[in-house]
């Protein structure tokens, strides 16, 4: 391939040869950091990040102070915190794998409808599991806050509730 | 009665700060043997829940000693307390305090799980329990689906179902009809007496008192009082208590 690189470079003294993974890359490149294009890309993304997280974090907050009472009716009978903080996580992870099929399924079908265009989206296996694993660190993250609330609470609060 | 399965010894505990500071016990001395069911009573603000609190190791005190079955509570960390708790106690709180999503023998069966025990043995556990206390059939049912009195009976089985040494009930009957107050009060007493627990019920219901082995009266944060109960359930032939 470089030979015939190097044959076309000299018989073609104004143009640039290129290799197929040269081509890609500068393509890529010129997409992501020479338009637009890539950063509305990545500010989608990461306001998608933000967004999703405040929304599993308010969610799980306010889930939790609505059931304080539950909450502190198990830590009078004795339930350790690492067990109502696993209780909390536990939702934090339903979350994110609720969350993430129904995300799966649409970037799924969008894949196919891009499928047979100039422009189709590609979705690897391997971009699917990070996308997984980020989706639950975000949802893991913001039990947090949730997390706090009701280690603080008070058992007494059973009998006085 | 059986020995002391729970003991407080010059107990002082102080709520709030500064100058909302309050002294709510002064030097408490209270027994419980296993086997008796005892009435604490008292006007409102005498210090019965905070007593009952201290007692159930939910608040430490911050002179005296409280002995939950021979071991002291001094120096213990929550998580300690909470375990120990866990072990020893069961709670009967005036308003059930039952988990409204989850069925009669899922409130139930919680506490084993908590405590480790796994699921299928721990629901044959709370089903037996259930079917002690005379209410197998209600329990697929949620608690919104029980009347005020088979919610408190519920109640009663979680805290059974570990087997507590000690059951604490702070006003079970405040929120019953004298009928549902009256087979309640009923299951308490037999669970003192035919399952060797130590009862403490805080009460200002007067129509718990033919339940009492003794009753213990404490105003402003001192016990005041002490007399003999007329010492059990007076229906052994309650059908409520019939199973125990």
């Amino acid at each position: 391939m470089e030979e015939v690189r190097d044959r076309l470079t000299s018989t073609l003294a104004k143009a640039e040869v290129l290799t197929p993974a040269e081509f890609r890359k500068r393509s890529r490149s010129f997409w992501l950091f020479e338009t637009g294009a890539g950063a509305a890309l990545f500010a989608g993304a990461l306001l998608g990040m933000i967004v999703g997280s405040v929304i599993v974090a308010q969610t799980l907050y306010s889930n939790t102070k609505e059931h304080l009472n539950e909450f502190a009716t198990l830590r009078a009978i004795g339930t350790s915190r690492m067990y109502i903080q696993i209780v909390i996580i536990v939702q934090a992870l339903l979350s994110a794998v609720i969350g993430f099929a129904i995300a799966l399924g649409t970037g799924l079908l969008v894949v196919k409808v891009t499928a047979a265009t100039a422009l189709p989206v590609v979705m690897t296996p391997t971009l699917m599991a990070s996308l997984f694993l980020l989706t639950v660190a975000m949802c893991v993250t913001s039990a947090i806050s949730a997390i706090i609330q009701v280690v603080r609470i008070d058992p007494a609060t059973a009998f006085t509730r | 009665m059986s020995d002391r399965v729970i003991e407080a010894v010059n107990v002082v505990k102080s709520l709030g700060d500064g100058a909302r500071k309050v002294q709510a016990l002064k030097g408490v001395n209270l027994h419980l043997a296993g086997g008796e069911l005892v009435l604490l009573m008292g006007p409102s603000g005498s210090g019965k829940t905070t007593l009952l609190s201290v007692l159930g190791c939910i608040l430490s005190p911050n002179e005296g000693t409280v002995r939950i079955c021979g071991q002291s509570t001094s120096g213990l960390q929550p998580e300690a307390l909470a375990k120990l708790r866990l072990a020893h106690i069961g709670f009967v709180f005036q308003t059930y305090h039952l988990f409204p999503t989850l069925t009669a023998i899922d409130n139930v069966r919680l506490v084993l799980e908590v405590a480790g025990e796994r699921p299928h043995h721990a629901a044959a556990k709370a089903m037996d329990v259930l079917a002690l206390i005379g209410l197998a059939h209600k329990a697929r049912a949620l608690p919104l689906e029980l009347s005020s009195g088979e919610q408190q009976r519920v109640a009663i089985a979680r805290a059974m179902v570990g087997n507590a040494a000690v059951i604490l009930a702070d006003e079970p009957t405040a929120a019953l009809d004298s009928e549902n107050g009256h087979s309640v009060m009923s299951l308490l007493a037999e669970v003192a007496k035919i399952q060797s627990r130590g009862v403490l019920v805080v009460t200002h219901d007067a129509r718990t008192l033919p339940f009492a082995n003794r009753v213990v009266r404490i105003d402003d944060g001192r016990i005041v009082g002490e007399e003999q109960g007329a010492g059990g359930s007076p229906g052994p032939t309650d059908e409520v208590t019939a199973g125990l």
